[in-house]
Protein backbone atom coordinates (compact mmCIF):
# COMPACT_ATOMS: atom_id res chain seq x y z
CA UNK A 1 0.00 0.00 0.00
CA UNK A 2 1.36 3.36 -1.01
CA UNK A 3 1.88 5.68 1.95
CA UNK A 4 1.70 9.46 1.75
CA UNK A 5 2.17 12.13 4.39
CA UNK A 6 0.76 15.65 4.40
CA UNK A 7 1.42 18.33 6.99
CA UNK A 8 -1.44 20.66 7.87
CA UNK A 9 1.10 23.14 9.20
CA UNK A 10 2.33 23.48 5.57
CA UNK A 11 -0.67 22.64 3.39
CA UNK A 12 -4.12 24.29 3.69
CA UNK A 13 -6.88 21.90 4.83
CA UNK A 14 -8.97 22.68 1.77
CA UNK A 15 -6.13 21.41 -0.44
CA UNK A 16 -5.73 18.28 1.69
CA UNK A 17 -9.44 17.44 1.51
CA UNK A 18 -9.45 18.13 -2.25
CA UNK A 19 -6.48 15.82 -2.62
CA UNK A 20 -8.28 13.12 -0.60
CA UNK A 21 -11.44 13.49 -2.67
CA UNK A 22 -9.96 13.70 -6.14
CA UNK A 23 -6.47 12.23 -6.23
CA UNK A 24 -6.21 9.65 -3.44
CA UNK A 25 -9.78 8.39 -3.73
CA UNK A 26 -9.40 7.73 -7.47
CA UNK A 27 -6.50 5.37 -6.90
CA UNK A 28 -8.00 3.67 -3.82
CA UNK A 29 -6.10 1.36 -1.49
CA UNK A 30 -3.80 4.12 -0.34
CA UNK A 31 -2.68 5.15 3.10
CA UNK A 32 -2.23 8.77 4.09
CA UNK A 33 -1.04 10.39 7.32
CA UNK A 34 -2.08 13.92 8.25
CA UNK A 35 0.37 15.68 10.55
CA UNK A 36 -0.32 18.66 12.83
CA UNK A 37 -4.13 18.64 12.69
CA UNK A 38 -4.08 21.06 15.66
CA UNK A 39 -7.84 20.89 16.17
CA UNK A 40 -8.77 21.94 12.63
CA UNK A 41 -12.40 21.38 11.65
CA UNK A 42 -13.70 19.16 8.84
CA UNK A 43 -10.58 17.04 8.38
CA UNK A 44 -11.17 14.12 6.02
CA UNK A 45 -14.87 14.82 5.52
CA UNK A 46 -16.82 13.35 2.63
CA UNK A 47 -14.38 10.58 1.72
CA UNK A 48 -15.77 8.02 -0.68
CA UNK A 49 -13.07 5.41 -1.32
CA UNK A 50 -11.46 2.63 0.67
CA UNK A 51 -8.36 4.49 1.78
CA UNK A 52 -6.63 4.62 5.17
CA UNK A 53 -6.32 8.05 6.75
CA UNK A 54 -4.35 8.59 9.95
CA UNK A 55 -4.81 11.94 11.68
CA UNK A 56 -1.78 12.35 13.93
CA UNK A 57 -3.11 14.54 16.77
CA UNK A 58 -6.26 16.24 18.05
CA UNK A 59 -8.91 17.14 15.48
CA UNK A 60 -11.80 19.60 15.54
CA UNK A 61 -15.44 19.57 14.52
CA UNK A 62 -16.99 17.04 12.11
CA UNK A 63 -13.86 14.94 11.65
CA UNK A 64 -14.51 12.22 9.04
CA UNK A 65 -18.09 13.41 8.63
CA UNK A 66 -20.14 11.80 5.86
CA UNK A 67 -17.52 9.09 5.57
CA UNK A 68 -18.03 6.37 2.98
CA UNK A 69 -15.73 3.32 2.73
CA UNK A 70 -12.65 5.01 4.22
CA UNK A 71 -10.86 3.88 7.35
CA UNK A 72 -10.04 7.00 9.37
CA UNK A 73 -8.02 6.83 12.59
CA UNK A 74 -7.58 9.82 14.86
CA UNK A 75 -4.53 9.56 17.13
CA UNK A 76 -5.92 12.09 19.57
CA UNK A 77 -9.22 13.64 20.64
CA UNK A 78 -11.97 14.96 18.39
CA UNK A 79 -14.41 17.86 18.62
CA UNK A 80 -18.18 17.72 18.13
CA UNK A 81 -19.78 15.59 15.43
CA UNK A 82 -17.08 13.05 14.62
CA UNK A 83 -18.27 10.69 11.86
CA UNK A 84 -21.61 12.49 11.68
CA UNK A 85 -23.71 11.13 8.82
CA UNK A 86 -21.21 8.35 8.14
CA UNK A 87 -22.52 5.97 5.47
CA UNK A 88 -19.96 3.16 5.70
CA UNK A 89 -16.32 2.54 6.56
CA UNK A 90 -14.67 2.88 9.91
CA UNK A 91 -13.69 5.80 12.14
CA UNK A 92 -11.52 5.12 15.18
CA UNK A 93 -10.80 7.81 17.81
CA UNK A 94 -7.93 6.91 20.14
CA UNK A 95 -8.76 9.73 22.57
CA UNK A 96 -12.10 11.18 23.67
CA UNK A 97 -14.92 12.54 21.51
CA UNK A 98 -16.87 15.72 22.16
CA UNK A 99 -20.64 16.02 21.78
CA UNK A 100 -22.79 14.41 19.07
CA UNK A 101 -20.32 11.71 18.05
CA UNK A 102 -21.74 9.63 15.20
CA UNK A 103 -24.82 11.83 14.88
CA UNK A 104 -27.25 10.54 12.22
CA UNK A 105 -24.72 7.97 10.99
CA UNK A 106 -26.33 5.54 8.55
CA UNK A 107 -23.70 2.82 8.45
CA UNK A 108 -20.12 1.89 9.22
CA UNK A 109 -18.39 1.59 12.57
CA UNK A 110 -17.33 4.37 14.94
CA UNK A 111 -14.95 3.37 17.74
CA UNK A 112 -14.07 5.77 20.54
CA UNK A 113 -11.40 4.45 22.91
CA UNK A 114 -12.02 7.10 25.56
CA UNK A 115 -15.20 8.84 26.71
CA UNK A 116 -17.86 10.29 24.41
CA UNK A 117 -19.59 13.47 25.54
CA UNK A 118 -23.30 14.26 25.48
CA UNK A 119 -25.69 13.28 22.68
CA UNK A 120 -23.48 10.48 21.34
CA UNK A 121 -25.34 8.66 18.54
CA UNK A 122 -28.15 11.20 18.41
CA UNK A 123 -30.61 10.26 15.64
CA UNK A 124 -28.48 7.23 14.75
CA UNK A 125 -29.74 5.69 11.52
CA UNK A 126 -27.94 2.37 11.25
CA UNK A 127 -24.26 2.69 12.14
CA UNK A 128 -22.54 0.89 15.00
CA UNK A 129 -20.82 2.91 17.74
CA UNK A 130 -18.51 1.34 20.31
CA UNK A 131 -17.35 3.52 23.20
CA UNK A 132 -14.50 2.29 25.41
CA UNK A 133 -15.30 4.76 28.18
CA UNK A 134 -18.42 6.57 29.35
CA UNK A 135 -21.10 8.39 27.35
CA UNK A 136 -22.69 11.68 28.39
CA UNK A 137 -26.34 12.49 28.86
CA UNK A 138 -28.97 12.26 26.11
CA UNK A 139 -26.97 9.69 24.18
CA UNK A 140 -28.87 7.77 21.49
CA UNK A 141 -31.62 10.41 21.57
CA UNK A 142 -34.18 9.47 18.90
CA UNK A 143 -31.85 6.79 17.52
CA UNK A 144 -33.68 5.01 14.73
CA UNK A 145 -31.45 2.07 13.81
CA UNK A 146 -28.01 0.74 14.61
CA UNK A 147 -26.23 -0.39 17.75
CA UNK A 148 -24.41 1.50 20.47
CA UNK A 149 -22.09 -0.38 22.81
CA UNK A 150 -20.96 1.50 25.92
CA UNK A 151 -18.14 -0.19 27.84
CA UNK A 152 -18.28 2.36 30.66
CA UNK A 153 -21.20 4.22 32.22
CA UNK A 154 -24.05 6.19 30.64
CA UNK A 155 -25.30 9.61 31.76
CA UNK A 156 -28.84 10.91 32.13
CA UNK A 157 -31.75 10.25 29.75
CA UNK A 158 -30.09 7.41 27.84
CA UNK A 159 -32.06 6.45 24.73
CA UNK A 160 -34.73 9.11 25.09
CA UNK A 161 -37.43 8.63 22.42
CA UNK A 162 -35.63 5.62 20.94
CA UNK A 163 -36.90 3.98 17.79
CA UNK A 164 -35.32 0.71 16.65
CA UNK A 165 -31.70 1.27 17.69
CA UNK A 166 -30.39 -0.92 20.51
CA UNK A 167 -27.98 0.17 23.24
CA UNK A 168 -25.76 -2.10 25.33
CA UNK A 169 -24.18 -0.74 28.51
CA UNK A 170 -21.55 -2.47 30.62
CA UNK A 171 -21.48 0.01 33.51
CA UNK A 172 -24.12 2.03 35.28
CA UNK A 173 -26.93 4.06 33.70
CA UNK A 174 -27.64 7.31 35.52
CA UNK A 175 -31.15 7.43 34.10
CA UNK A 176 -33.13 6.18 31.13
CA UNK A 177 -34.89 8.63 28.82
CA UNK A 178 -38.58 8.62 27.98
CA UNK A 179 -39.68 5.32 26.42
CA UNK A 180 -36.29 3.62 26.89
CA UNK A 181 -36.33 0.42 28.91
CA UNK A 182 -34.00 -2.33 30.09
CA UNK A 183 -34.76 -5.59 28.36
CA UNK A 184 -33.65 -9.19 28.89
CA UNK A 185 -30.58 -10.30 26.96
CA UNK A 186 -30.97 -12.97 24.30
CA UNK A 187 -28.34 -15.19 22.67
CA UNK A 188 -28.48 -12.90 19.63
CA UNK A 189 -27.58 -9.93 21.87
CA UNK A 190 -24.51 -11.74 23.23
CA UNK A 191 -23.41 -12.58 19.69
CA UNK A 192 -23.86 -8.95 18.63
CA UNK A 193 -21.84 -7.69 21.60
CA UNK A 194 -19.09 -10.24 20.98
CA UNK A 195 -18.91 -9.13 17.34
CA UNK A 196 -18.76 -5.42 18.19
CA UNK A 197 -16.18 -5.92 20.97
CA UNK A 198 -14.03 -7.97 18.68
CA UNK A 199 -14.21 -5.36 15.87
CA UNK A 200 -13.29 -2.60 18.32
CA UNK A 201 -10.61 -4.63 20.08
CA UNK A 202 -12.00 -4.36 23.60
CA UNK A 203 -11.52 -7.39 25.89
CA UNK A 204 -14.78 -7.28 27.91
CA UNK A 205 -17.11 -10.14 28.67
CA UNK A 206 -20.43 -9.84 26.76
CA UNK A 207 -22.20 -11.29 29.81
CA UNK A 208 -21.57 -8.01 31.67
CA UNK A 209 -23.69 -5.87 29.34
CA UNK A 210 -27.30 -4.76 29.71
CA UNK A 211 -29.69 -4.16 26.82
CA UNK A 212 -31.67 -0.93 26.44
CA UNK A 213 -34.29 -0.58 23.72
CA UNK A 214 -37.54 1.21 23.02
CA UNK A 215 -40.70 0.39 24.96
CA UNK A 216 -42.50 1.67 21.83
CA UNK A 217 -45.04 3.61 23.84
CA UNK A 218 -44.30 6.77 21.85
CA UNK A 219 -44.84 5.17 18.47
CA UNK A 220 -48.44 6.30 18.46
CA UNK A 221 -49.92 9.53 19.70
CA UNK A 222 -51.59 9.14 23.06
CA UNK A 223 -54.05 11.96 23.72
CA UNK A 224 -54.56 10.73 27.29
CA UNK A 225 -50.88 11.21 28.17
CA UNK A 226 -51.53 14.95 28.44
CA UNK A 227 -47.97 15.69 27.26
CA UNK A 228 -46.56 13.90 30.34
CA UNK A 229 -43.87 11.48 29.25
CA UNK B 1 -21.13 36.82 45.94
CA UNK B 2 -21.85 40.46 46.72
CA UNK B 3 -24.08 39.13 49.49
CA UNK B 4 -21.29 37.09 51.00
CA UNK B 5 -21.32 33.74 49.20
CA UNK B 6 -18.05 32.02 48.37
CA UNK B 7 -17.37 31.50 44.66
CA UNK B 8 -18.20 27.79 44.91
CA UNK B 9 -21.47 28.38 46.78
CA UNK B 10 -22.54 31.09 44.36
CA UNK B 11 -21.93 28.82 41.37
CA UNK B 12 -23.73 25.93 43.05
CA UNK B 13 -26.73 28.21 43.58
CA UNK B 14 -26.41 29.26 39.95
CA UNK B 15 -27.11 25.67 38.88
CA UNK B 16 -30.43 25.88 40.71
CA UNK B 17 -31.32 29.43 39.62
CA UNK B 18 -30.17 29.64 36.02
CA UNK B 19 -32.18 28.26 33.15
CA UNK B 20 -30.78 27.94 29.64
CA UNK B 21 -27.44 27.22 28.06
CA UNK B 22 -24.19 28.64 29.39
CA UNK B 23 -20.54 28.04 30.01
CA UNK B 24 -19.25 30.41 32.68
CA UNK B 25 -15.64 31.25 33.37
CA UNK B 26 -15.29 33.32 36.54
CA UNK B 27 -12.26 34.78 38.20
CA UNK B 28 -11.73 36.25 41.65
CA UNK B 29 -8.48 37.59 43.14
CA UNK B 30 -7.28 34.07 43.98
CA UNK B 31 -9.54 31.61 42.14
CA UNK B 32 -10.65 30.64 38.67
CA UNK B 33 -13.86 28.69 38.16
CA UNK B 34 -15.45 27.00 35.16
CA UNK B 35 -19.00 25.61 34.97
CA UNK B 36 -21.31 24.38 32.23
CA UNK B 37 -25.07 23.93 32.24
CA UNK B 38 -26.65 20.47 32.33
CA UNK B 39 -26.96 20.28 28.53
CA UNK B 40 -23.36 21.37 27.80
CA UNK B 41 -24.36 23.00 24.51
CA UNK B 42 -21.77 25.73 24.79
CA UNK B 43 -18.38 24.19 24.06
CA UNK B 44 -15.44 24.16 26.45
CA UNK B 45 -12.12 22.37 26.61
CA UNK B 46 -9.36 22.49 29.23
CA UNK B 47 -5.62 21.88 28.89
CA UNK B 48 -3.68 21.48 32.12
CA UNK B 49 0.06 21.19 32.63
CA UNK B 50 2.29 21.78 35.66
CA UNK B 51 2.78 25.33 34.34
CA UNK B 52 -0.69 26.47 33.33
CA UNK B 53 -4.41 25.87 33.03
CA UNK B 54 -5.81 26.95 29.66
CA UNK B 55 -9.51 27.09 28.83
CA UNK B 56 -11.07 27.69 25.44
CA UNK B 57 -14.13 26.75 23.45
CA UNK B 58 -12.14 24.32 21.32
CA UNK B 59 -8.71 22.74 21.05
CA UNK B 60 -7.90 24.83 17.95
CA UNK B 61 -7.32 27.82 20.22
CA UNK B 62 -5.00 25.89 22.53
CA UNK B 63 -2.92 24.08 19.93
CA UNK B 64 -0.17 26.72 19.83
CA UNK B 65 0.47 26.61 23.60
CA UNK B 66 3.86 25.39 24.84
CA UNK B 67 3.98 21.70 25.71
CA UNK B 68 0.26 21.33 24.90
CA UNK B 69 1.01 17.92 23.37
CA UNK B 70 1.76 16.64 26.88
CA UNK B 71 -1.07 18.53 28.60
CA UNK B 72 -3.98 16.79 30.26
CA UNK B 73 -6.82 17.71 27.91
CA UNK B 74 -10.45 17.18 28.83
CA UNK B 75 -13.95 18.52 28.37
CA UNK B 76 -15.49 19.79 31.59
CA UNK B 77 -18.55 17.74 32.54
CA UNK B 78 -21.95 19.44 32.73
CA UNK B 79 -23.09 20.83 36.10
CA UNK B 80 -19.75 20.23 37.73
CA UNK B 81 -17.56 22.80 39.48
CA UNK B 82 -13.99 23.21 38.24
CA UNK B 83 -12.10 25.55 40.56
CA UNK B 84 -8.39 26.41 40.50
CA UNK B 85 -6.69 28.39 43.27
CA UNK B 86 -3.58 30.51 42.93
Amino acid sequence: MEHLTVDLAQTPLRDVNHFLHHTVSKNGGQSISILNPDGAHNIAVGLDASIDVNIMGHAGYYTAGMNKLANVTIHGNVGPGVAENMMSGRVHVHGFASVSAGASAHGGLLIIDGDASLRCGISLKGADIVIGGNVGSFSAFMAQAGRILVCGNAGDALGDSLYEAVIYVRGTIKSLGADAQLEPMSDADYITIEELLSKAGFPHNPKNFKRVASAKQLYHWNADANQEY
Amino acid sequence: MREGDELETALQKGFEELDGFYTLLMGTSDKLALVRDAFACKPAVVAETEEYVAIASEFRSLSHLPDVKNAHIYEPAPEELYVWSI
